[in-house]
């Protein structure tokens, strides 16, 4: 069954109906490679599905851990560079689901800091092959525009050699001012890495007398990690080839999501494990919300004290300006290395 | 032939609401079938009292390894005092120095005292040699400095104590003297607000991992049981949770010495390859 059309999205959609011009300057590239499909074909069974998820409670943000690429590649007797690349290929794909099923913020775990204690051959084979990925982001700022998506790297990008660093930095300039819809790329990253990073931060404002000791609250540091510009957490957050732990991925922004753990590699998974996982979110939702509001319950004193004190609210407005302001600086400080 | 992709919604809503009851019958068909069949072959040996130390001896013996801090997240409404207690119980049974429990509404710590009477009384039905064990919220063991006078410690948990542990971290490594920090400092911010140059060189994943278990006295957790409906979770600490392994029980009645065991087994079993 041929189906050209775009499917009922459940949420808002996050960009026109019509895929935009493809100007992409790679006329040679396959399009398994591409990171903003169209033109995915759903059966009817699927597409039913899709519906019937649109019933439930929305997804917002998605968290995915996309592990299983080396076992992958030695089941099938293939070399662990074409597992990656295969991982690599399904993020385009799994994206262009999560558009259909109206998620409008999807998180990937690309890379951890703990991968670069692998063989020095495997690690500069990733790092090329990001290169190649960053790089064809940049070809389709086109399709980004269109669908407005902002794509983010979040993590200790001090970490990577200079011209990544400088992609990196060139693809979170080029879409920051894009709001539809959100990809956060998480390269060099650990979740303590991420924490740390926020306390650094708070630590330097309170030295500096930006704020007061008292404003150092759970909230605060909600607003200074890494994703403080998501408008929200994760909402239900996906692990694959079976493994049954976070490793060190948005363990400070995990507060009350849904954690849904899939047998199957990353390269194999499918839009059914993807519809079942966002089942099973719809299923606890109402749990969630009941810790989520227990907490808001005992973290507002938080932000009735910002409502009472004015004082408190301007600290609070300058934090959020040095936050971002160490952000670009740091970005425009990449970007001129490299040249 | 051409299919219509819009379904009217209301055979949509009404299949999801089915699927949505198959899938709870499903879950709880399972685990009344995995309880049977727990339960049957093993209930002559663990029903008297006395024979629980040797069930879980004899069931851990081959393990190749043992997890140092087990954790407990019940994300049920509401909290079964015994069911709990006993758990922490087959915890001191197998040596496990460090227990910690956590549910998501943060009403365990007015049940404190309950749990510290259960846990006492059925150590002493087990004849085991009395422990000192203390049930506290993480709340307290933060504000007091005598935690190494307890030989076992059950840390209560809740969904805001874990993230303000961070915070309260956060300020004292802000507040601590500036001549204690590291003198390499090659970095200086200028902040807009004021001139002064700070040779602040920011927080280690070390420093901060080794103010926490200087508040808290935590570890980090090696093996979580998640109590309730399948995937729901939260995490009670942001800090101690990095490479938990989380093992899904259905609920707080179903939490039994053989599942206990099962959950031990699995851990055992998993390689952590540590990023390699």
């Amino acid at each position: 069954l041929q189906q050209s059309q775009p499917l009922p999205t459940a949420g808002p959609s996050p960009g026109p109906a019509e895929p935009p011009q493809d100007t992409s300057q790679d006329s040679a590239a396959i399009p398994e490679d591409e990171w903003i499909r169209t033109g995915a074909q759903y059966t009817a069974m699927q597409r039913l599905s899709m519906t019937m998820l649109g019933q439930g409670p929305l997804l917002n943000h998605l968290a995915i851990i996309m592990d299983g690429n080396r076992r992958f590649a030695r089941c099938h007797g293939l070399q662990k560079s074409q597992g990656h690349l295969r991982g690599f290929q399904k993020v385009g794909e799994v994206l262009e689901w999560c558009r259909d099923l109206g998620i409008n913020e999807v998180t990937v775990y690309a890379f951890s800091i703990e991968n670069f204690n692998r063989s020095a051959e495997e690690v500069a084979g990733l790092l090329r092959l990001a290169r190649q990925k960053f790089d064809r982001l940049l070809q389709e700022l086109d399709r980004l525009r269109a669908y407005g998506v902002c794509v983010r790297v979040l993590g200790n990008l001090q970490l990577l050699p200079a011209d990544l660093r400088a992609a990196a930095a060139r693809v979170m300039q080029a879409t920051s001012s894009h709001s539809k819809a959100r990809l956060n790329v998480c390269f060099a990253y650990t979740s303590r890495d991420d924490m740390a990073h926020a306390v650094s931060l708070a630590g330097q404002a309170v030295r500096s007398g930006l704020l007061l000791p008292d404003d150092v609250t759970p909230r605060l540091l909600d607003r200074c990690a890494r994703t403080y510009l998501s408008p929200g957490p994760p909402d239900l957050l996906i692990r694959t080839s079976g493994e049954t732990r976070l490793s060190d991925f948005l363990l400070w922004q995990t507060q009350f999501t849904c954690v849904h753990f899939v047998n199957a590699m990353w390269p194999d998974f499918s839009v059914w494990h993807l519809m079942w996982a966002v089942f099973n979110y719809q299923r606890n939702y109402a749990t969630m919300q009941s810790g989520l509001a227990a907490l808001a319950a005992e973290e507002a004193d938080d932000d009735d004290e910002t409502q009472s004190d004015p004082q408190r609210h301007q600290r609070l407005q300058a934090f959020d300006k040095f936050v971002h302001d160490q952000e670009d600086a740091e970005l425009r400080r990449y970007l001129a290395a490299e040249t | 032939m051409h299919v219509s992709t819009y379904f009217s919604l209301r055979p949509s809503s009404m299949l999801w609401y089915l699927l949505m009851i198959l899938a709870r019958l499903r879950d709880d068909m399972v685990s009344f079938i995995r309880l049977f069949i727990f339960r049957f072959p093993f209930s002559y040996f663990w029903e008297k009292s006395n024979n629980l130390v040797l069930y879980i001896h004899n069931a851990t013996r081959d393990l190749t390894k043992i997890p140092k801090h087990i954790s407990f997240i019940v994300m049920e409404d509401d909290v079964d005092v015994a069911a709990l207690s006993e758990a922490i119980v087959w915890c001191i049974v197998l040596g496990i120095s460090c227990i910690s429990i956590a549910d998501k509404q943060g009403l365990l710590s007015r049940h404190r005292h309950q749990l510290d009477r259960l846990v006492t009384s059925r150590l002493y039905e087990l004849n085991l040699p009395a422990k000192a064990v203390v049930c506290q919220p993480l709340t307290d063991t933060v504000s007091s400095d005598t935690s190494g006078d307890v030989a076992i410690s059950v840390v209560l948990l809740s969904p805001a104590t874990g993230r303000q542990l961070l915070a309260t971290a956060a300020v004292a490594l802000a507040t601590a003297d500036a001549t204690t920090e590291s003198s390499s400092a090659n970095s200086t911010m200028e902040i807009e607000n004021h001139q002064e140059e700070i040779g602040y060189q920011g927080v280690s994943v070390e420093q901060l991992d080794n103010k926490l278990r200087e508040l808290s006295g935590l570890t980090d957790a090696d093996l979580a049981f998640r109590i309730g409906p399948t995937d729901s979770l939260f995490l009670p600490s942001p800090w101690h949770f990095r490479l938990t392994e989380f093992y899904q029980v259905s609920s707080q009645k179903a939490l039994r010495p053989e599942v206990f065991v099962a959950g031990l087994r699995f851990y055992s079993r998993v390689d952590q390859r540590l990023g390699k």
